[in-house]
């Protein structure tokens, strides 16, 4: 299904990384010390903070963490679709063509950048519903975003749409020439998810694609984007606010919190080894149908102002484990265990209090 | 659409016969409650009631055509009143003392079989023909005012809600809000004043009028570009009362649309500027434009008067102010149902034109 779409982007290279590597693990994206604001009235909103991590060919990575804490505005810096008002004041976004050259995505000229866009990196974004122009066809949305990228044979990439049509489970004939209102909520999403998939991208990021649709459709989302990703090998940046969905379709999870990444693990490590204090307290939020209503907590206080952050840490006052130094001192991100990542001074004491809790709260899968 | 109510296949030709009838009435009913009968039969009742209104209320104006005219004949052929009144009743066909419910009956009679009667005042002249004279002249210039202004009110207020908030949006803003605020007539009045006679742009004497006098018509240059030269002050005039409102309009509804999620999602897809600005921006920013611009053009033929008026512009609403004067019942009456029938029509354009580029309505409407 590998079209020969690299000759369209073909971007000044950053870096020659000699020939293209088979390795499974090559990083496809890099996100190193990347920091965004926005202005506002008030002053500047720092929303993502000094963010790194590596995201793998075939990874999946998921995002999790409340409500503003900056997960959405990292994925739009990533494609450079920040509103007006938000800017990166820092960092490098490294991408790695399939020919292995490496280019950092903030340099790329508008040009480049539009080829940059679907055709290597695909976002699926939080409001699908009104994710489609309501006064033309999917199919003329088909046509549009395939031409952009220099792909002009109609009948070809009407085969290859219905084709993932058929793949995502939708009557693909009729929703082929469909105007968008008369498609469901779920039916729009895994529109958007086959069209997502449809230049075949590298990296398919998704804001929270399930969160408008019923549990049932939910299932179906997951089911066909688990089928896509096995055809198909792309990676995937998953943002969602449910912990076992994150569970089922992740392979690192990183916990966000206000702007920072504070912690970031493999799926298994992370959900039954939290060593930060707000993983844990996110994990233990989470209602479970075995378990009774004492068991739930939910985290005291509500996340920080995000233009006058708290000194150190900034989880110091929400934090049951803090001390006199988390008030002063900010934790750097270390490992502690292998490819566990924390911030936190505490670990070894969360790690150890997240074991009694363990066993009864949070079996997620 | 909804399902068809015809019967299955009739076994016997006698209870095809019975259900004939009843065939035909429900087609009659669906026929009479779609959407196309629907709207045709609300247009005629607004014409109707439009009419009716009107034709009552003329009638309440102070005074009446044979009075005008008596006048007239005491004034400047010095005649006594009983001389001057018979001269003048015998001079027209309309009797001022026929109960208005008469005349009413009368016309609407008329009126059926599209006749809009004769002028009273310019005995034997058919209203009609006078409307078909003056109407074309009307019609473009106030039409041409009208699409010049919707072209630049669309191109300027998409710019100015793209570059919000940037020196060009800020003058453009002030000075469409400014304009906007003048009645037309008024900047009429300024244009000949600035531009004609303190500045001599223009000879005030030789562009009022709508056709220099002295030149044969007919399908030559120099006709065609009088019709145009004098057409200038009056296009302009309409152009300048009413591209602010285009602009600010075009403005604030390019800014909601640029907020909405497919125009993002357009650009995240790859799309060019150019196709995100056309097919996903300035379309679903036109929807709301085009129902004023449908309302807009039904007001073309009425909305002129005025500035007719100042222009010496013999237009429809030239026509109107004339009759209006004369107290000349039936041209006005034709004038009026001329106006209210473009209203109507242009608002069952505009519901079409609606249906082509909304999709979501097109498809409620079938209902
Ligand atoms: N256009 C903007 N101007 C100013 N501040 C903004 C803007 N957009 C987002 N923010 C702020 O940036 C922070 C991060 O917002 P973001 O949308 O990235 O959060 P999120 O993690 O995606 O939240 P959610 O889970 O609710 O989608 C929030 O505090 C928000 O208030
Ligand atoms: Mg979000």
């Amino acid at each position: 299904m590998s079209t020969s779409k690299q000759a369209l982007f073909t971007p000044a290279r950053v870096t020659a990384e000699g020939p293209p590597t088979s390795s499974p693990a090559r990083v496809v994206l890099s996100v190193q010390d990347v920091s965004i604001s926005y202005l506002a009235h008030r002053g500047r909103v720092r929303a993502v903070s000094q963010v790194s991590f590596d995201l793998r060919q075939g990874e999946s990575l998921a995002l999790i963490g409340e409500s503003g804490c900056g997960k959405s505005t990292l994925n739009l810096g990533i494609i450079r679709l920040l509103p007006k008002t938000g800017r990166v004041d820092q960092g490098k976004i490294l991408y790695t063509a399939r020919d292995g050259s490496i280019v950092d995505v903030l340099a790329l000229s508008d040009r480049e950048m539009r080829a940059f866009r679907w055709g290597e990196c695909a976002m699926i974004f939080q409001a699908a519903l009104n994710s489609l122009n309501p006064v033309i066809r999917v199919r003329d949305m088909v046509y549009d975003t395939a031409e952009a990228h220099g792909r002009h044979d109609r009948a070809r990439i009407r085969n290859r749409m219905l084709d993932l049509f058929r793949k995502v489970r939708l009557d693909a004939e009729r929703v082929f020439n469909a105007y968008p209102h008369e498609l469901s909520g779920g039916m729009r999403q895994r529109v958007l998810l086959a069209l997502g998939v449809l230049l075949n991208p590298q990296v398919v990021i998704l804001d929270e694609p399930t969160t408008a649709v019923d549990i049932l459709t939910q299932r179906t989302i997951l089911e066909v984007l688990k089928d896509l990703r096995e055809a198909m090998g792309f990676s995937i940046i998953f943002i969602s606010h449910d912990l076992s969905i994150a569970a089922e379709m992740a392979d690192t999870v990183a916990t966000m919190y206000a702007g920072e990444i504070v912690e970031i693990g493999p799926v298994n490590e992370l959900f039954y080894r939290p060593r930060h204090a707000y993983t844990l307290g996110l994990l233990q939020a989470v209602p479970k149908l075995s378990a009774g209503a004492q068991d739930l907590s939910s985290i005291p206080g509500s996340p920080p102002d995000l233009i006058e952050p708290p000194s150190g840490c900034k989880f110091h006052p929400r934090c049951p484990f803090a001390t006199e130094r988390c008030r002063h001192e900010p934790p750097p991100l270390i490992e502690d265990a292998p490819g566990h990542r924390v911030a936190c001074f505490e670990s070894e004491r969360v790690l150890a209090a997240s074991g009694p809790a363990r066993q009864s709260t949070h079996r997620l899968d | 659409m909804e399902i068809t109510s015809t019967p299955p296949v009739a076994p016997s030709e006698a209870q095809a016969a019975l259900a004939r009838p009843v065939a035909w009435w429900h087609a009659i009913r669906r026929a009479l409650t779609s959407y196309t009968a629907q709207t045709i039969i609300q247009g005629f009742f607004t014409v109707w009631a439009v009419m009716t209104f009107t034709f009552i209320l003329i009638r309440q104006m102070p005074s009446n055509p044979v009075q005008i005219e008596t006048e007239r004949l005491i004034r400047e052929e010095q005649l006594s009143y009983e001389e001057a009144r018979s001269k003048a009743a015998a001079l027209f066909e309309f009797d001022p003392d026929q109960p208005v419910i008469e005349q009413y009956l009368e016309y609407l009679a008329r009126l059926i079989r599209l006749d809009l009667g004769k002028s009273i005042t310019s005995t034997g002249t058919p209203v009609m023909d006078q409307i078909l004279q003056y109407l074309p002249w009307t019609l473009f210039s106030v039409g041409l005012g009208l699409l010049i202004s919707f072209t630049i009110g669309i191109f300027v207020g998409m710019a100015m809600a793209y570059w919000r908030g940037g020196a060009f949006d800020n003058i453009v803003t002030a000075l469409a809000s400014i304009l906007f605020g003048i009645p037309n007539y008024i900047i009429a009045l300024l244009i000949i004043l600035i531009l004609g006679v303190q500045l001599h742009v223009f000879s005030v004497a030789n562009t009022l009028g709508r056709v220099d006098p002295t030149i044969e018509p007919g399908f030559m240059l120099e006709y065609i570009g009088s019709i145009l030269s004098h057409a200038i002050l009056p296009v302009l005039t309409y152009v300048a009362a009413t591209v602010g409102g285009w602009i600010l309009t075009m403005k604030s509804s390019t800014l909601s649309t640029l907020g909405e999620e497919y125009v993002t999602v357009a650009h995240a897809r790859g799309l060019p500027q150019r196709r995100v600005l056309t097919a996903y921006v300035g379309r679903n920013a036109m929807l709301p434009l085009v129902t004023r611009l449908a309302i807009s053009i039904g007001f073309v033929v009425g909305g002129s008067v005025i500035i007719e008026d100042v222009y010496r512009y013999r237009g429809l609403g030239k026509f109107l102010t004339t009759a209006i004067v004369a107290r000349d019942y039936t041209s006005m009456q034709g004038v009026f149902l001329v106006i209210a029938i473009s209203v109507v029509v242009a608002n069952i354009l505009a519901d079409l034109l609606y249906g082509v580029l909304d999709p979501r309505v097109r498809i409620g409407k079938e209902r």
